[in-house]
């Protein structure tokens, strides 16, 4: 009877460790976007970035408040907010996605591992899929996400107005950087 | 001499308005601690508007410059590689939390405080993320500074 219980006990605390494993997560990560044209060169990040992953199926989750956009020049950060992506009709972004090679990332060894990821892009209330590669760092027990595509804001029924259409790109270089720290259910 | 006066007057205000579309070109965002909160409240508070009912708490809070000040217990500080602040007020027991990211202006002065301290914090309100993730849901901030007389008790 004894040992029957040392080894549910075991086998118990077997599964919490494994399930501990398997989701990581931030609420400061960090996305860049970034567009040039031949008048205006157009920056800004996001510092407050909610990411999950669960590396047992590889599902990865991005939410990012549309607000939280710094630029350095206030009129731009505006213009965004009221004009472009318009900031209180549609104040999230997010992705939904899969890391389609997760088998071959090994989440228990250090290391830095190329990964394809696909999945739906979601801004101004439209939905696009998106597929982009990255890397995968496993270091001290965090992972560390990183990736850089291209968004068309045509895609995403962002309009630019034709006064200003030579100076805005028509496309967006999306940079993002994600730390991960493993999940703990009793946080 | 009539004509000769009305293009002076045309060319001053043509000056006028260019120096004025500059520097609103170039304007950068006012400092947090000079703009009046538009509301005040606490953390536990804030949180439940948004809990009880998104809709009307995001009308409420919509708009640009949205400055709100929020008092609260801070109960994490978390700082990253890149030198930024982010204050977390809200219960301890709970992963939900208002999320401040701490102007990066006043870096010396966020060393001061420590978990636990009861602050006001007043910055610019970005949004709230439901806990859709089973991680917790949050009021998010940024351009946040403690208002004064927490700073001046601190030094």
């Amino acid at each position: 009877m004894k040992k029957w219980i040392i080894t549910t006990g075991f086998f118990l605390l077997a599964i919490q460790i494994t399930k501990a494993q398997e989701k990581f997560y931030t609420k400061g990560g960090e996305i860049r976007f970034y567009s040039k044209a031949p008048l205006e060169t157009i920056e800004a990040v996001n510092k407050s970035v909610t990411c999950v992953m669960d590396t047992r199926i590889g599902l990865v989750q991005f939410v990012v408040l549309m607000k939280g956009f710094e630029f350095r020049k206030a009129l731009m950060q505006e213009h965004f907010n009221e004009n472009y992506v318009e900031s209180d009709k549609f104040p999230k972004a997010e992705f939904k996605g899969q890391v389609t090679n997760n088998a071959d990332i090994n989440y228990r060894t250090n290391g830095t591992y190329e990964a394809k990821v696909k999945g739906r892009l979601f801004i101004h209330g439209e939905a696009r899929d998106i597929e982009t590669t990255g890397t995968i760092t496993i270091e001290a027990g965090k992972i560390k996400l990183n990736s850089v595509f291209n968004i068309l804001l045509a895609d995403y029924k962002i309009s630019i107005p034709s006064t200003v259409a030579d100076n805005i790109s028509k496309s967006v270089r999306i940079t993002v950087n994600c730390s991960l720290s493993e999940l703990k259910t009793n946080n | 001499m009539k004509r000769k006066y009305i293009i002076g007057v045309l060319l001053l205000v043509a000056a006028g308005i260019g120096y004025w579309a500059y520097r609103e070109y170039h304007r950068v965002r006012a400092d947090s601690k000079k703009l009046e909160a538009k509301f005040r409240t606490d953390a536990n508070s804030l949180l439940q508007e948004f809990i009880s009912n998104e809709a009307a708490a995001a009308g409420k809070y919509a708009g640009q410059d949205m400055i709100i000040a929020v008092t609260g217990t801070l109960k994490n500080i978390e700082r990253t590689g890149a030198g930024h602040f982010t204050f977390l007020l809200g219960d301890t027991a709970s992963l939900s939390s208002i999320r401040c990211l701490m102007d990066t202006s006043y870096n010396k002065e966020w060393e001061l405080f420590k978990k636990g301290d009861q602050l006001l914090i007043k910055g610019n309100f970005n949004g709230y993320k439901p806990d859709e993730l089973g991680i917790g849901a949050d009021v998010e901030m940024n351009f946040c500074v403690v208002d004064s007389p927490s700073i001046q008790q601190k030094k």
